[in-house]
């Protein structure tokens, strides 16, 4: 499988309509219906505690940053745990896509074509998401950027058109419903909203090209999907009222045909409807990439495209039999699905974390062993050697591990940025005491191998020199001369890394 | 009836289509897990056009978290 990138921006988009997902359809009418025109706080509430959540896949995603979610799976727990949970997480992303299917069939059939079977639009669907695939996640995260700026615009417009109607009335008294019901509220609304982007683990950490800034990315794509979500629940509560807003199945799309603007400007609905097809598209999309790698990625597969066509003649049939009616539908997203979705996306997480962390701190241990050692034995080389005393300078900086490791990781980061190079990324990120060490180790190296030329020796001499004065804290010091053998030295860095 | 024997002759002609190409390159376990979804796939969806009646799986998915449900909720009340 080749490496696809894809930007910070394209994966802040990403995240943004990935948030938004099928919560604009289905979760109005699900949290109106247990804290009436409560709603919005609790929306707003569980936009923050989404905080927490992305957090958790944040660090999650930089312990293994070559890895994504399902590879980092069997890494962590091991061969045999780790296929079994990964198999529990696709059965989450293959049903949930199913279910997906079924959403979209659902909402066109009953508020649009009533006639048509809904096997038709999830055909149809999936046959785009699957093309999708087939071309891969940079084409993707393209079509995404595409279809961003239109999905703003017409939410904007949305909001602007329904605002003549709103009423006051309709939102009072405020904090009203009991502690009980908002809790649950919180939670079908997290479990919506945000437990899906443990997806995104999938492409996170290994292919974004800027780690940082995508980071970034993560908080603000998941913010304004909330704030997106809280306006348009905030809406539905304002204009439908809540009793009205529960009733429905679709309140987002009942919101959109109330739009009048001079009696004339009227029944604009379907254009609405662009919103949420985008942001099903996005989801589904995520849900059926994730279920396909994850299966190709289990069985060691080297392609994972062969997979697409079954595994979308499986997710039509799902499509089809997953809920019988629409209550089915709504008692298993108001009760099963969040403690579902929470067992697959939250604790197995903080389980892959928790092992994580562990394991790392023992190799830690090992592995400062026996860089210890090595620089001992490179110690009696260069005594042996009896080459200058600039270089054993070198080396004791090198046995000075932390502020040494300090330096290296200035160094790679500005690698990073020159470059954007993401293999140089992930060792920077991978525990990050771990792979400084090698990399001081890998710096001995080359001053060992480069004894032979005196114009390089001394380019080494330099480093070491402006190590040392980065050590007393006057860096600012370094004049030209000293920078640029610094920058050759972070070459001959990297040629070793590869 | 019609439409089971029409999904049935799509699933062969995809199976026509990439099961050479997949042998030409000796991908076996490819070809095993392709093979696998595929005859899911179709029976589920020959199933479908039948109008037999098969259940959802998320009613045993249900099945299963029904008791951490039930905790849960009395825990809260």
């Amino acid at each position: 499988m080749e490496k696809e990138i894809i930007s910070s921006r394209q994966f802040t988009i990403i995240t943004f309509l990935l948030s938004i997902g099928t919560a604009i359809l289905i979760v109005p009418s699900s949290i109106a219906s247990s804290s009436k025109q409560d709603a919005w706080i609790a929306a707003s509430i569980g936009v923050v505690l989404s905080l927490l959540v992305v957090k958790l896949f944040l660090t999650l995603g930089n312990q293994t940053p070559t890895l994504n979610f399902i590879e980092a799976n069997e890494k962590i727990l091991g061969r045999f745990f780790g296929k079994i949970t990964v198999i529990g997480f696709l059965s989450l992303t293959l049903f949930a896509g199913g279910e997906l299917l079924y959403f979209i069939g659902a909402f066109m059939k009953t508020e649009v074509m009533p006639e048509t079977p809904t096997m038709a639009f999830a055909l149809l669907f999936i046959i785009i998401i699957m093309y999708a695939t087939y071309l891969g996640i940079e084409n993707f995260a393209r079509s995404a950027e595409i279809l961003f700026p239109m999905f703003v615009l017409i939410f904007i417009f949305f909001v602007v058109s329904i605002t003549p109607q709103i009423k006051f009335e309709n939102i009072q008294p405020i904090m009203e419903a009991s502690k009980t019901s908002i809790l649950y509220s919180i939670i079908r609304f997290i479990s919506v909203f945000s437990f899906s982007l443990v997806m995104l683990l999938m492409i996170y950490p290994a292919s974004v090209n800027v780690q940082q800034s995508s980071k970034k990315g993560f908080y603000i794509g998941m913010l304004l999907g909330g704030f997106v979500l809280v306006t348009l629940i905030t809406l539905s509560i304002l204009v439908l009222g809540p009793a009205n807003t529960a009733s429905r199945t679709f309140p987002s799309y009942a919101l959109a045909q109330r739009i009048s603007i001079g009696n004339f400007l009227q029944r604009i609905e379907i254009i609405m409807a662009f919103m949420w097809i985008v942001s099903i598209f996005i989801r589904t999309f995520m849900y059926f990439y994730t279920t396909v790698v994850g299966i190709a990625q289990i069985m060691k597969l080297k392609d994972h495209r062969p997979l697409i066509l079954p595994m979308g003649i499986i997710m039509v049939g799902l499509s089809q039999i997953v809920h019988p009616d629409i209550v089915h539908s709504n008692i298993y997203n108001d009760e099963i699905w969040p403690i579902y979705a929470f067992v697959c996306t939250i604790l197995l997480p903080i389980l892959l974390l928790i092992v994580a962390v562990i394991r790392n701190r023992k190799s830690q241990g090992n592995e400062a062993k026996t860089v210890n050692g090595e620089n001992k034995q490179e110690n009696e080389a260069n005594a042996g050697n009896a080459d200058s005393n600039q270089q054993s300078q070198t080396n004791t900086n090198n046995t000075d591990s932390n502020h040494q490791n300090q330096d290296n990781t200035n160094n790679s980061d500005s690698n990073q940025q020159s470059q954007t190079n993401t293999n140089n990324t992930d060792s920077n990120h991978q525990n990050q005491d771990n792979t400084n060490n090698s990399d001081s180790n890998q710096q001995s190296q080359t001053n060992t191998n480069n004894t032979d030329s005196n114009h390089q020796n001394q380019d080494n001499t330099n480093n070491s020199d402006s190590n040392q004065s980065n050590q007393t804290n006057t860096g600012n010091t370094n004049s030209n001369q000293e920078h640029q053998p610094k920058s050759d030295n972070a070459k001959t860095n990297q040629e070793n890394q590869e | 009836m019609v439409l089971a024997i029409a999904i049935l002759i799509i699933s062969i002609i995809i199976a026509l289509l990439y099961i050479p190409k997949l042998k030409k390159q000796q991908e076996t376990k490819t070809i095993l897990v392709f093979s696998i979804l595929l005859l899911i796939g179709t029976a589920l969806n020959m199933g479908i056009a039948l109008k037999i009646n098969i259940p959802s799986p998320l009613d045993f998915i249900t099945f299963i978290f029904t008791p951490i449900k039930d905790f849960i909720v009395s825990l809260t009340k």
